[in-house]
């Protein structure tokens, strides 16, 4: 399968990763593998996100965002691309 | 009257310069719902800006320790003559500032769901500051088959997002952003549940941020000029990271993205059966599917007990009051999509099959007043809006109450 490196930064820190991704990989396997026990040497890369505050995968070359079922390669992801983790912010009260 | 004299004579002379048109302000009708930390500060802005009608709807009451990010929190003499509730007390504190001529400051004292249809077809733009993806849902959809732009924010501590949707079938909604509708919590457990994960839900600036460029923005999609539609803004008032994406339309957003269909009037106010309602739909559209803004749940299974326990209620209100009489719960979020524990989706040629709510009223499904229902005419798979009637209960503030 063709794999990209590309490099992922974190919604909330300036940490980043470099991974390979399959270019049939979507979104939400992406971020579902980020949130994974084993995702970095140190754990997890994103923490479980809970219902209402999703993250949400964005290409930053382009600025858009990726729907869940979007591949890599329908989003135009190119080697050594960025791509940005943002989070949904839920509380008003 | 000279330039000079304009700046210090004209009220609305710095809000001109600054690029609104205080006419187009003052005729125009904002409903702010949920007023928490960001409902507050977000009717204040609206108010000094010169929105001439502002509503506001919350069934909540303040507690003491709203107070640190609460600039509305009513004093002692004001919660003797208002009580706690946090629409009236917002709305009775905002009135004084309202810089439009003649304003105009309604609050409704209720989860928006119950408010009906009513609150949202009045407001020019609908601005969401609850804290629990459900209401968010049903307030996108609602916009949406209203024809309303929905500026959606939310915050968590430093963390502001925001949004514009578009009224535009075409454009992605915030179902394509937030689309499970599964697991999702009621505004009064978010922030038990956010606490367990010690997520800060709220804080003064981070609210104050967030309410400034909500109404700005506000403000900008009433002169039609909005340049956040279909995107998010991500801001950190901590660090300064700031992003601003392009939303994506998503292919399975189970959202509204069908263009506005016929209206059928049923002449009906919530206080009808559903019988009547199918009765009606019937005879206006031929055989169809209505789908409900809320799911209708029947029956739901006791985490505690494992017995079926009978909810017969709206998903919303399930999530408000969850109840089993044998063991008391707890209860999981009620289940996506109807199925053999409740209603989504309503088939009208299958009266029958619905005989348990035939004869329960529209406003116990969930319908309020002048609701408007999603129908799905099955020989053409075209859709329609079928409306209700009724008018919502809101209260107006149009004079100040000053307590003592």
């Amino acid at each position: 399968m063709n794999k990209l490196p590309i490099t992922i930064t974190h919604p909330r820190s300036s940490v980043s990763f470099t991974a390979k991704v399959a270019l049939q990989c979507p979104a939400k396997t992406v971020l579902a593998g980020l949130q994974q026990a084993n995702a970095t040497l140190d754990g997890p890369f994103l923490e479980s996100t809970s219902p209402g505050r999703p993250y949400v995968l964005s290409l930053v070359r382009t600025g858009e965002a990726m729907s869940p079922d979007t591949t890599m390669a329908q989003a135009g992801v190119q080697a050594n691309d960025l791509l940005a983790v943002d989070q949904v912010a839920a509380g008003a009260r | 009257m000279s330039a000079v004299e304009d700046l210090v004579t004209d009220r609305h002379s710095r809000s001109r310069l600054a690029g609104y048109d205080p006419m187009l302000l003052a005729k125009a009708a904002v409903l702010v719902v949920g007023a928490g930390a960001l409902g507050q500060n977000l009717a204040q802005n609206l108010a000094l800006a010169g929105v001439g009608t502002i509503e506001i709807a919350d069934h909540d009451t303040f507690e003491d320790h709203n107070r640190t990010r609460s600039p509305c929190y009513p004093t002692a003499q004001e919660q003797a003559a208002w009580g706690l509730g946090k629409a009236e007390v917002v709305a009775r504190k905002v009135r004084p500032l309202m810089a439009a001529d003649r304003p105009a400051v309604r609050w409704a004292a209720l989860r928006v769901q119950e408010g009906g249809d009513a609150l949202i077809e009045r407001a020019d733009v609908v601005c969401s500051a609850v804290d629990n993806a459900e209401t968010r849902h049903y307030l996108s959809d609602r916009c949406r088959i209203h024809g309303r732009p929905f500026v959606e924010g939310g915050f968590e501590g430093p963390r502001v997002n925001l949004s514009v949707f578009s009224a535009d079938p075409s454009q992605p909604c915030f179902r394509c952003l937030v689309p499970s509708r599964a697991g999702v919590f009621s505004c009064d457990r978010y922030a038990l549940a956010a606490e367990a994960q010690r997520i800060v839900p709220a804080i003064q600036n981070g609210a104050a941020t967030l309410a400034a460029i909500q109404a700005e923005q506000a403000i900008e999609t009433l002169h039609g000029r909005s340049g956040l539609v279909g995107r998010r803004l991500f801001l950190d008032i901590r660090t300064f990271r700031c992003r601003a994406i392009t939303l994506s339309l998503d292919p399975d957003c189970d959202g509204i993205h069908w263009p506005a269909g016929e209206h059928v009037e049923t002449g009906l106010d919530p206080s009808a059966t559903m019988a009547q309602l199918a009765t009606a739909v019937l005879a206006g559209l031929g055989e169809c599917e209505l789908i409900l803004p809320e799911q209708f749940v029947v029956r739901i299974p006791c985490t505690g007990c494992h017995a079926l326990t009978e909810a017969m209620t709206p998903a919303w209100r399930w999530e408000v009051d969850p109840r089993c009489e044998r063991c008391g719960g707890p209860f999981p979020p009620s289940p996506a999509g109807g199925g053999p524990f409740g209603y989504s989706r309503l088939l009208v040629h299958h009266l029958d099959e619905w005989d348990a709510i035939g004869g329960l009223t529209l406003r116990h499904l969930g319908l309020g007043d002048q609701a408007a229902i999603e129908a799905e005419i099955l020989t053409d798979g075209r859709r329609a809006v079928v409306r209700l009637t009724g008018a919502a209960s809101v209260n107006t503030a149009e004079e100040p109450v000053i307590p003592g």
